[in-house]
């Protein structure tokens, strides 16, 4: 063949090449030559042809060398030739590299998918020396006019730029507007500093919390490695992609480069007020010093938390599962529609929706209508932060009972937090013939079931169960146990001590000065109208005098035995003689009379008699 | 027709039906109501539902001793089918001592449970886990041999027999009524502190611990922190299914609990706690 033959012939075969050619794949790397712990990237820079989906990057790392990201960013390229207008869009994914010891790798090849098709970049060879060999020295930091707050200064690996959209290659160009959520008031720290936004903070259980880290470094871009997740016991947590892309940000007269690094959705699984422990992140950048581990400069974000009750009772289906929050539909297919006694049909339901798609649907179990365990395939993403997809149940059902079954509907009792209400996703199956089979197997139970017949029905309920009044409750029965039986010793003993008082009191009164005082009182009042009886009661106070004085019973003795006793206990002569001359006087006036001229001398003697005596007997 | 009254005939039967649908969600039965539901829906085996409608019921703080029959008798019907799940006679055993707890003479009930904590028995044994004994703590032992309030009128009792012989010792002071008199202090002085504190003791029980049954195959016993406790000896350290505890408090999702003479936390959702009335 000749060669003019065989060219045209080639040209042919690219001609007749299929539409959708291969993706433009760019693979570049910071650094042939590193050193142990120096940080380096690789970038993929794939560009479709328009309407092809570039999609999953992915790099498999050598052993001995950490990976991070990738960070990805979208481009897109127009170009005009011939006429003819060339438009193209694709990704660039950039990871950051760190090798844990000195060797030669080969690293890659990186691969992407477009519209499907795994395609791949190419294989980077890098050398990597022991730490302090590689002759790494830092360059003086010179600003570029362009970059005034030295973000860029760090990094500028790949030289010349192929692609224009590359992010780059003008950092401060096509930076989009600062979104609400990015914007603070105050830097945390001056240099770099994470802050972690939890929405809502208030939830039911089972609702979605969307839980996003952002990084802000005042000295230009970064990358993040040694990063680590927030702690978040007590929910379910699925990974979201977060917005990589930065945006300067003005805060306290500085400018921040500001992006997400972690978004998560969590699930609350239990209620009570939840927490959300902090989450670190390694500034890796030109402008931030690094650590001893070498995975950049450390920083934390604010641990949070979450309220999370249970959906309210009003209302609530039966048949709902706490937990089941969202907004979902439900759609079932039954194939066959016709079977034999003991066969089984297939059950297929799709629930969709948004919200952390429930495990279980509630089934339209029946008598002769036995539901074995389902398979389940998910297919379950993020849409605008919220997430969802869809779950497919395929049940497999076995009809033991002969004629025309409706298996009822399937269905799912949910709470949707956004319109505050219970909702209840359905799906009627339908109606299936069964015919009779005499050679099906019952599935009834047992005859020896233990538990068979064990609690028979009861239509008519008995008597609603009162609330107790309990008497140890009430402190009135504390104290009536108490105060009851020590009433009755307090009544005792008071009445005891009454008893003693008045025996003492009676004791007092009755004793023989006492007496002979009110006979002397008597005697005084008996003057002026009873000189007689003034006489004896004289007496009678003089002997009780006696009495007191000396203990002596003067009534018993005779006159000339008292005066001797007298002074034998111990009476002045004088008043022994005094005594019995006052006494044998009263006799004399008893007997023989003169009553009423003798009286006042004779009360007289006995009221000093009386209170000689007492007087003596109290000294 | 005109537009209008079409517009506003349609307006009162799209509230009419939402008026319903919601109705059926808002509306709390009777007991009648939930155990005649409860009822027809397990005679044609929609075990789920009759469970899943007592349970809301229960939730919704429906406390009857037979609404908890009726939930007993659910569990147990499921336990029997081939939509058994585990926990099912633990359930079933909770139900029925809510039943007695509820209504202390439910022969019926008592029996069950008795027939009930065999089966489980019989399962565990057969799964070759060894059999459970656990001796109760001896205060609430004794102090669950009668009712409170027997034990409280026992203390009245007391009291009132204490009074009477001293009222008598003082008051009439023949020889044969002080005679009995003493003996009415004696036994009154008994009875009085016996029963009053036991009465005391009923009281703190009550107001401290609430009874839950245990409602899963094995309840590990773990610390304030959550971790299982080492085994000691030949105790499993873990409560089977069916016995019946005290919590004292619950937290951070674990139950501290009173089983018999030893005490530990659980997760909470493997009690159930028992309804008042």
């Amino acid at each position: 063949m000749r060669p003019g033959v065989l060219a045209v012939a080639v040209a042919g075969i690219v001609a007749a090449a299929p539409a959708r050619a291969d993706a433009e794949i760019e693979t570049r790397v910071s650094a042939r030559k590193v050193e142990v712990g120096e940080p380096f990237r690789l970038q993929m820079s794939v560009l479709a042809g328009g309407g092809e989906k570039v999609s999953s990057p992915r790099l498999a790392p050598p052993p001995g060398i950490a990976i991070e990201g990738p960070s990805v960013s979208t481009q897109s390229q127009v170009t005009i030739a011939n006429g003819r207008m060339i438009q193209q869009t694709g990704i660039s994914a950039t990871w950051t590299l760190l090798a844990s010891r000195p060797g030669v790798f080969r690293i890659g090849p990186p691969s992407v998918e477009v519209d499907g098709r795994l395609q791949r970049g190419e294989v980077v060879v890098v050398e990597v020396v022991p730490e302090g060999t590689g002759g790494r020295a830092r360059r003086p930091q010179r600003r570029a006019p362009f970059d005034p707050f030295g973000m860029w200064r760090h990094f500028d690996p790949f030289g010349g730029q192929r692609f224009p959209q590359f992010p780059l290659d003008d950092p401060l160009q096509d930076l989009p507007p600062v979104p609400e959520e990015l914007q603070t008031s105050r830097a945390l720290d001056p240099l770099a500093f994470l802050i972690a936004k939890a929405k809502p903070t208030r939830v039911v259980l089972g609702q979605q919390v969307s839980l996003t880290i952002y990084a802000y470094g005042a000295r230009g871009d970064f990358q993040g490695l040694g990063s680590t997740e927030p702690s978040r016991e007590g929910f379910l947590a699925y990974e979201m992609k977060p917005d990589e892309r930065s945006y300067l940000v003005p805060i306290d007269g500085k400018v921040f480069t500001a992006k997400q690094v972690h978004a998560l959705a969590l699930f609350p699984i239990r209620t009570g007020t939840l927490r959300i422990g902090p989450a670190s992140f390694g500034f890796l950048g030109g402008g931030y010093p690094r650590s001893r581990q070498g995975i950049g400069l450390l920083r934390e974000s604010q641990p949070l938390e979450v309220v999370v009750v249970e959906p309210p009772l009003d209302g609530r289906p039966p048949g709902y599962r706490l937990g089941d929050v969202g907004r979902y539909t439900l759609t079932a297919s039954v194939e066959p529609r016709r079977v034999r006694q003991g066969d089984a049909v297939s059950v297929v339901a799709k629930l969709e929706g948004t919200g952390n798609l429930p495990p279980t649907l509630v089934l339209p179990r029946q008598r002769g209508v036995e539901w074995l365990e389902p398979s389940t395939t998910e297919q379950i993403d993020a849409e605008r932060g919220a997430l969802g997809g869809q779950r497919t149940f395929t049940y497999v059902v076995k009809l033991d009972q002969p004629g025309k079954l409706d298996l009822g509907e399937l269905t799912l009792p949910y709470y949707d937090p956004e319109r505050r209400r219970y909702d209840i996703a359905k799906a009627v199956l339908g109606t299936v013939d069964v015919t009779p089979n005499p050679q099906a197997k019952s599935n009834e139970p047992s005859a020896i079931d233990p538990l068979a017949g064990l609690l028979p029905p009861r239509v008519t309920p008995g008597p609603e169960a009162s609330s107790r009044t309990y008497w140890a409750d009430a402190r009135a029965f504390w104290l009536a146990l108490v105060l009851a039986p020590l009433s009755v010793l307090s009544a005792s003993g008071v009445r005891s001590l009454a008893g003693r008082f008045a025996a003492r009191r009676r004791e007092r009164t009755s004793s023989p000065e006492q007496r002979a005082s009110r006979e002397l009182d008597l005697a005084r009042r008996a003057l002026a109208h009873d000189p007689k009886a003034a006489i004896a009661s004289a007496e009678r106070s003089v002997l009780l005098a006696i009495e007191n004085a000396t203990g002596i019973k003067a009534r018993g003795l005779l006159r000339s035995e008292l005066e001797r006793e007298l002074l034998a206990r111990g009476l002045p002569e004088a008043l022994a003689r005094g005594i019995v001359a006052v006494l044998d006087a009263a006799e004399r006036a008893r007997f023989v009379g003169g009553a009423r001229e003798i009286a006042p001398e004779l009360v007289l003697r006995a009221q000093q008699i009386v209170a000689y005596t007492r007087r003596g007997r109290r000294q | 027709m005109s537009p209008r009254t079409l517009f506003g005939l349609v307006f009162c039967l799209l509230i009419a039906g939402s008026g319903e649908a919601f109705a059926e969600f808002t509306s709390v039965a009777t007991p009648l109501e939930e155990i005649t539901q409860a009822e027809a829906a397990l005679e044609r085996g929609a075990f789920d539902e009759a469970i899943d409608r007592l349970e809301l019921a229960a939730d919704r703080g429906v406390v009857h001793p037979d609404v908890s029959y009726a939930r007993a008798r659910a569990y147990v019907e499921r336990a029997r089918s081939s939509a058994a799940r585990a926990g099912d006679l633990g359930r079933a055993a909770a139900a029925l001592e809510e039943t007695l707890h509820l209504r202390p003479s439910d022969d019926t009930a008592e029996k069950a449970l008795e027939k009930i904590r065999a089966e489980i028995s019989r399962r565990r044994a057969r799964t070759g886990a060894s059999p459970v004994i656990q001796r109760p703590a001896i205060g609430r032992a004794v102090a669950d041999l009668l009712p409170e309030n027997v034990w409280a009128g026992v203390a009245a009792f007391g009291a009132l027999v204490l009074t009477l012989g001293l009222s008598a010792r003082h008051v009439l002071r023949r020889r044969t009524i002080e005679i009995a008199a003493a003996v009415g202090v004696v036994a009154g002085l008994v009875f009085g502190v016996v029963g009053g504190a036991l009465a005391g003791l009923s009281r703190y029980y009550r107001t401290t611990s609430r009874p839950a049954v245990v409602v899963v195959a094995e309840a590990r016993l773990l610390d304030a922190d959550g971790r299982p406790l080492p085994r000691r000896g030949e105790s499993e350290n873990a409560v089977p299914e069916g016995a019946l505890v005290h919590v004292r408090g619950q937290a951070d999702g674990l139950s501290d609990i009173e089983w018999g003479t030893v005490r530990g936390f659980v997760s909470s959702a493997q009690v159930r706690l028992l309804a008042s009335p």
